[in-house]
């Protein structure tokens, strides 16, 4: 018997873990997508509450502006979650590296933080410029969470889309809003009737069910999309 | 001419003439009754070809076969149509009910939603030049647009409390709401419209294995034009 011990291949888990740590690390020396979320955002924020007035207090109102800003912000940066790779050269490399399913999980993770990230600012400048009452802050933030999920999961499938087409410059917000606007629709019913003082049971359940589907459905045909 | 052709024909006439003088008129819709039976087979047509275009969309993901994106293709082209069809019907409905051609109804939204996800599709296939990658980029799009056609046509407007659209035939109580003659030619109508749009499918799709295998193969068109060509001898 040798004295050598061949490398194990790792996990998935270790392996999405990886590429969550590569994706960190490149943002943070780019910034390219916490940087554009955050302009995208702030102009976003800036442009609607100024034009809404005092009626972006309401909860209506309020609900459409948090999730106009946060789906924009977040469609700004994710939608490139694989430009880089295919821009840089680098996506064969990457195909050596590690499978399908730990690129797409750990793009998953750090689009999710990217978008935990940009969802703080949003929910300061928020408080700060609108400042509209919570009636139920539990539910307000189960939906944040639901929703972010939802954004986290359906964009960098969609980004892997747009890496494969030619001139994808306007393709982004063409591609990525009707998939994600059953999500989108339940997230702002759900904040609506948190900030009227509601548990958003049914939307709940509408975010949570279409996430799960989503999930499902981008891990089993994200396969196909690395082929090439 | 066939005769299943001409039977459709006949099929088609006798439904429209029965929406006038053998359907009853529905309470509260007066003579607008008659739109049931274009506006909603059209909207039912448009919801079979995205289940269509998703099965099609799979099979080619499966087994390569260049058919299977063709049909995926055409059906999700004339799923614009009739879904188009069945905007712009529900458009004249509004204004003729509730005055406006539109006013945001769950109904609607979905409906024109769905108008984006054909448009999206066709918009990513007109963006990709490689066939192969083409047909296989855009089967998962298909597929990824089909998980959200239920959440958009069934959960979604019944999470809404305002809508001014009449119940659904089958209701919120699993009844069925409809004079008996009214469904008759309702049910007609749906089946003539599912029929013409398959005919349709077939002819949009031997049009195009037509015209890409009367064209010569060239670049990167060729393994796509060869499996066409072994596809339309067999």
């Amino acid at each position: 018997m040798s004295g050598t011990t061949r490398p194990r291949p790792p996990g998935v888990l270790a392996g999405a873990a990886a590429i969550w740590t590569k994706e960190m690390l490149v943002e943070a020396r780019a910034r390219y997508s916490i940087g554009a979320s955050i302009v995208f955002a702030a102009v976003t924020l800036a442009v609607l509450s100024y034009t809404a007035g005092p009626q972006a207090r309401r909860p209506e109102t309020a609900a459409v502006l948090l999730w106009m800003v946060l789906l924009f912000s977040a469609t700004a940066s994710l939608s490139h979650a694989f430009g880089r790779e295919v821009e840089g050269g680098t996506w064969d490399l990457l195909r050596h590296a590690a499978g399908p399913g730990e690129v797409l999980l750990g793009k998953w993770l750090a689009g999710a933080t990217v978008l935990v990230a940009v969802e703080a600012l949003v929910l300061a400048g928020g408080a700060l410029l609108v400042a509209p009452p919570v009636g139920d802050p539990a539910g307000l933030a189960a939906v944040l969470g639901a929703g972010t999920v939802t954004l986290a999961i359906g964009l960098p499938v969609v980004a892997a889309l747009l890496a494969q087409a030619r001139h994808h410059g306007g393709l982004a917000a063409a591609l990525a809003f009707p998939v994600l606007v059953p999500g989108l629709f339940a997230a702002v019913s759900g904040t609506r009737r948190a900030l009227e003082g509601a548990w958003p049971g049914s939307e709940l359940r509408v975010l949570v069910s279409f996430a799960g589907v989503l999930a499902i459905a981008g891990w089993r045909l994200f396969v196909f999309l690395w082929e090439d | 001419m066939r005769w299943w052709q001409g039977f459709l024909f006949v099929w088609m006439t006798a439904t429209l003439v029965a929406g006038f003088v053998y359907a009853p008129l529905a309470k509260k819709l007066y003579e607008y009754t008659r739109i049931i039976y274009f506006h909603i087979p059209a909207a039912w047509v448009s919801t079979v070809a995205f289940a269509v275009a998703g099965f099609e969309a799979a099979r080619y993901l499966a087994k390569r076969d260049p058919v299977a994106d063709l049909r995926s293709a055409g059906a999700a082209r004339l799923g614009l149509v009739f879904c188009a069809l069945a905007t712009v019907t529900g458009m004249l409905f509004a204004k003729a009910m509730w005055g406006e051609y539109w006013n945001w109804d769950p109904r609607q939204v979905t409906i024109f939603f769905l108008l984006l996800i054909y448009g999206a599709y066709l918009t990513l296939r007109a963006a990709i030049e490689d066939p192969e990658r083409r047909a296989r980029v855009s089967a998962v799009y298909a597929l990824l647009a089909l998980v959200t056609v239920p959440f958009l046509m069934f959960v979604l407007p019944r999470l809404s409390a305002f809508t001014l659209h009449p119940e659904p035939i089958v209701n919120r109580a699993g009844k069925l709401e409809m004079h008996p003659r009214m469904f008759g030619v309702f049910l007609s109508s749906t089946g003539a419209f599912t029929v013409l749009f398959f005919w349709m499918l077939s002819l949009d799709v031997r049009a195009a294995r037509a015209s890409r295998v009367e064209r010569p193969a060239e670049g990167a068109g060729k393994q796509e034009e060869i499996g066409l060509d072994r596809a339309a001898r067999a």
